[in-house]
């Protein structure tokens, strides 16, 4: 037993050693981030919201702001019924920027992202989308640098990079900064240089529709409709693009709690995906064998953690069972170091090398301190493997989506200013979509 | 005591790692987000437009200098000769200064100007010629032999042969580039390349009339109707005159035969040849070389991961829909006109029509075929 998490830990070692080395020696492949001109698309961008009433206004103001044709950008907040003061901040913004925003608010139909995207996806008529989160703050190139990979008709989805914008909170939060720039910057591109699986995270990315809509369209039974695309589009032979250039601040959780609540909902359906996926990817003859290989390790990384939490309970269970010496602390600690080590420093030389391609030096000195958040996301992680097995499937223990806490803070109440809303402005898609 | 020391040791194991970490969580630097770079890889022109930016402001509020270097405020008649260099300047061939000339100014012959040169009017270049950067108000003028270190900026320029424009050469209107140039990157709303005629009529365009319409993909090739896409995981090969209405996905080489009329995209991840006269109404995209046959029109962008070679008299992009091509490596031949932006990651360059010989770079790997349409 022991052998085989050794084997595991072995291998997702070795495969963060190749991806950092890769980022910091290999060939990088960036081929679509030199398309300046171009007949730029008709695309229809997404802000999904539930409940966001801190922070739509930022996000919506922001995609006014972007460097793309008026004319072919729709935006749609779709609000999926929000109990505060979303619809009103949203409607408020539409009233401000007449005719370029069409706000779709959802006020029933089943929970969930994915559901919320799926009806909000039968109201357009546009050949892509683009899907931003409520707390995401788009730079003015985003748009144009997400669609540049769509002239390539390989390409079904286009993945950007997340990068946080209220670093400065607390500890937490340089910490997560730490381990968004290794999992975008090295981990990411690396996939996307080694021709493996780049992955669609759900924001910040692009989708095109035919593409969607061959795979099957949106699954609103899951718990990451990103990672079920993901893989989707790969066996139906579409490509996965990582724009490493695409890059867009969002805010991270600033208290623990929030994030393991943020990372068990990512575990559960991650894992998911690996259950309704793995069996058809290694099957798949269409893919090579190292894309079949990487597609596996991807889908298994959120098991790794329960896995290396059961690997030190064996390794305490063999140190006592086998003698007892005087020097057990010592050596009880060595061992914590050593065993862990194998499964995680490969993933600390990741951000330590993305550290070094952003240039960011003073960050580094971190480092050590994400073996503390390792700790809380790998007891999170591993907690969150037992509910699925166990407590989730006890009856009406079914689907809930839990929704990230936001930190900032409205600025301008907007009262007043949707009073003075224009009938003639507002083009709204008010829609009641029984299940 | 070997446990004392053991103890000792663990400790420090533990302990060392944390220290930086500790101060750096007690003192806090760099603590601001990661900065994104908001418009300057998508904007061409963005740098001639900052400077020129900065430089009105410089001018407006009485400033001598700017980025370092001093400004030098002259008013000159269209085409005048004879900057007042100073002795150093004229002995050692070198000025630092930046010269703001209001006019139109040719520069002096044996001189090169390691700071901005800026001219509301024409600007000419002397041959040989080094020039940090170059904003002109009217037509830019780079006479053969010119180096243009960062970037040239005009209502017009023209590139002549020889030309070395290792930064952004970008205009209002059009560029026009001779033969033998060097660039990374070139952006107008027209970029021509001319030959020693100063024009290449390429080949006759045949209409899709002409062509016979694929209604059926050979074994091998997957058809999805629905995304009007045809898949091929092996080499293929489309004969001559064909014409079909759909995207056309290759995981190996592909080669399209002359005068093909395509309504929809190409994609290959190996080496792609479009054969000469073909006409593309989408995008042309390979992770190998692609290569353009005499006379072809692309409507949309060419993107290649290695190379890209343009043959003569072809048109990329439409007055009315811009284009991009780019690859690390590419090299267009007189007579075609880019609607749009070229950009050479690390060589671009220029050649006479006969450079459509240099076929070899795409179709090294093109040597078998899965299947054939």
């Amino acid at each position: 037993m022991m052998g085989v998490v050794m084997l595991l830990l072995t291998v997702y070692t070795l495969r963060h050693y190749v991806f950092s080395l890769n980022r910091l020696f290999g060939k990088q492949r960036h081929p679509y981030a030199s398309i300046v001109s171009a007949d730029w698309p008709r695309v229809t961008i997404f802000v999904a919201a539930h409940n966001e009433e801190d922070v739509i206004q930022d996000c919506l103001e922001n995609l006014m702001r972007v460097d793309y044709p008026a004319d072919r950008l729709v935006v749609m907040p779709v609000n999926d019924r929000s109990s505060d003061r979303t619809r009103e901040i949203v409607d408020a913004v539409v009233a401000r920027f007449p005719g370029r925003i069409t706000p779709f608010h959802r006020v029933s139909g089943k929970p969930g992202k994915a559901a919320a995207l799926k009806d909000a996806t039968a109201l357009i008529d546009t050949d892509f989308i683009i899907v931003f989160d409520a707390d995401y703050m788009p730079s003015r190139g985003l748009i144009r640098r997400l669609m540049a990979p769509f002239f390539d008709p390989e390409v079904g989805a286009v993945m950007g990079r997340v990068v946080p914008h209220n670093v400065g909170a607390n500890l937490l939060t340089r910490l997560l900064d730490l381990e968004r720039s290794g999992g975008y910057q090295v981990d990411q591109q690396a996939r996307m240089n080694l021709g493996l699986v780049p992955q669609y995270g759900g924001t910040v990315g692009g989708i095109r529709i035919s593409a969607l809509e061959s795979v099957g369209g949106w699954h609103d039974d899951v718990l990451a409709e990103d990672t079920d695309l993901t893989y989707r589009l790969l066996l139906g032979g579409w490509l996965t693009v990582y724009h490493n250039r695409a890059e867009c601040y969002e805010e991270v959780p600033q208290n623990w709690a929030v994030r393991m609540r943020q990372i068990k909902r990512w575990s559960k359906g991650h894992n998911q995906a690996l259950v309704r996926h793995s069996g058809a990817l290694l099957r798949n003859p269409a893919l090579s064998l190292i894309e079949r290989v990487d597609g596996f390790l991807l889908l298994g990384v959120y098991m790794m953690s329960p896995i290396l939490l059961f690997g030190w309970v064996l390794s305490l269970l063999m140190y006592f069972t086998v003698s007892m010496q005087v020097l057990a602390p010592a050596l009880l600690l060595i061992a914590f170091m050593a065993h862990s080590a194998l499964g995680n420093f490969a993933a600390f030389f990741e951000i330590a090398t993305a550290v070094h391609l952003d240039r960011s030096r003073q960050r580094i000195h971190l480092l050590a301190f994400t073996f503390m958040g390792f700790i809380v996301s790998a007891v999170a992680i591993a907690q969150s493997v037992l509910e699925q097995l166990l407590w989730d499937r006890l009856p009406g223990k079914g689907f809930h989506w839990d929704k990230t806490v936001r930190y900032r803070r409205a600025a301008v109440p907007v009262a007043a200013a949707s009073g003075a809303l224009s009938g003639a402005a507002r083009t709204t898609v008010t829609a009641e979509i029984r299940p | 005591m070997m446990l004392a020391v053991l103890l000792l040791l663990t400790v420090s194991v533990l302990v060392v790692p944390l220290l930086p970490a500790l101060r750096e969580w007690r003192r806090p630097r760099d603590v601001v987000p990661l900065p994104i770079d908001e418009a300057d890889a998508l904007d061409p022109p963005h740098l001639a437009h900052s400077f020129s930016a900065l430089l009105a402001d410089a001018v407006g509020t009485g400033a001598t200098h700017l980025g370092g270097s001093s400004i030098t405020y002259l008013v000159l008649g269209e085409g005048s000769v004879g900057l007042p260099l100073r002795p150093a300047e004229i002995q050692s061939g070198r000025s630092d200064r930046l010269w703001h000339i209001d006019g139109g100014v040719q520069l002096p012959e044996n001189i090169h100007f390691y700071a901005e040169v800026s001219a509301s009017g024409g600007l000419r270049t002397a041959a040989d010629g080094v020039y940090r950067a170059l904003w002109a108000g009217a037509t830019a003028t780079l006479e053969p032999g010119t180096t243009v270190l960062r970037w040239a900026h005009g209502q017009e320029v023209h590139i002549g042969n020889g030309c070395h424009a290792t930064g952004r050469v970008t205009a209002e209107k059009t560029v026009t580039v001779a033969q033998g140039v060097d660039f990374m990157l070139l952006h107008a709303p027209q970029v021509l390349f001319v030959g020693h005629d100063g024009r290449f009529p390429g080949r006759p365009q045949v209409g899709a009339a002409l062509c016979l319409a694929i209604t059926e993909w050979p074994t091998g090739v997957v058809w999805d109707g629905l995304v009007r896409r045809a898949f091929a995981r092996l080499a293929l090969r489309v004969d001559a005159y064909r014409s079909w209405r759909a995207d056309i996905v290759c995981l190996a080489d592909l080669v399209l035969g002359e005068y093909c009329q395509a309504t929809g995209s190409l994609k290959a991840r190996g080496a792609l040849h479009v054969g000469a006269g073909s006409h593309i109404s989408g995008s042309v995209v390979a992770g190998g070389a692609i290569h353009l046959g005499a006379g072809c029109n692309v409507h949309g962008s060419l993107v290649s991961e290695t190379a890209i070679v343009v043959g003569p008299g072809c048109t990329i992009g439409t007055p009315h829909q811009s284009a991009t091509v780019a690859a690390p490596w590419v090299r267009i031949s007189a007579g075609t006109t880019v609607y749009g932006t070229i950009w050479a990651e690390e060589k671009g360059e220029t050649t006479q029509p006969a450079g459509a010989d240099a076929d070899g770079i795409a179709r090294a790997d093109l040597s078998t075929y899965g299947a054939v349409v």
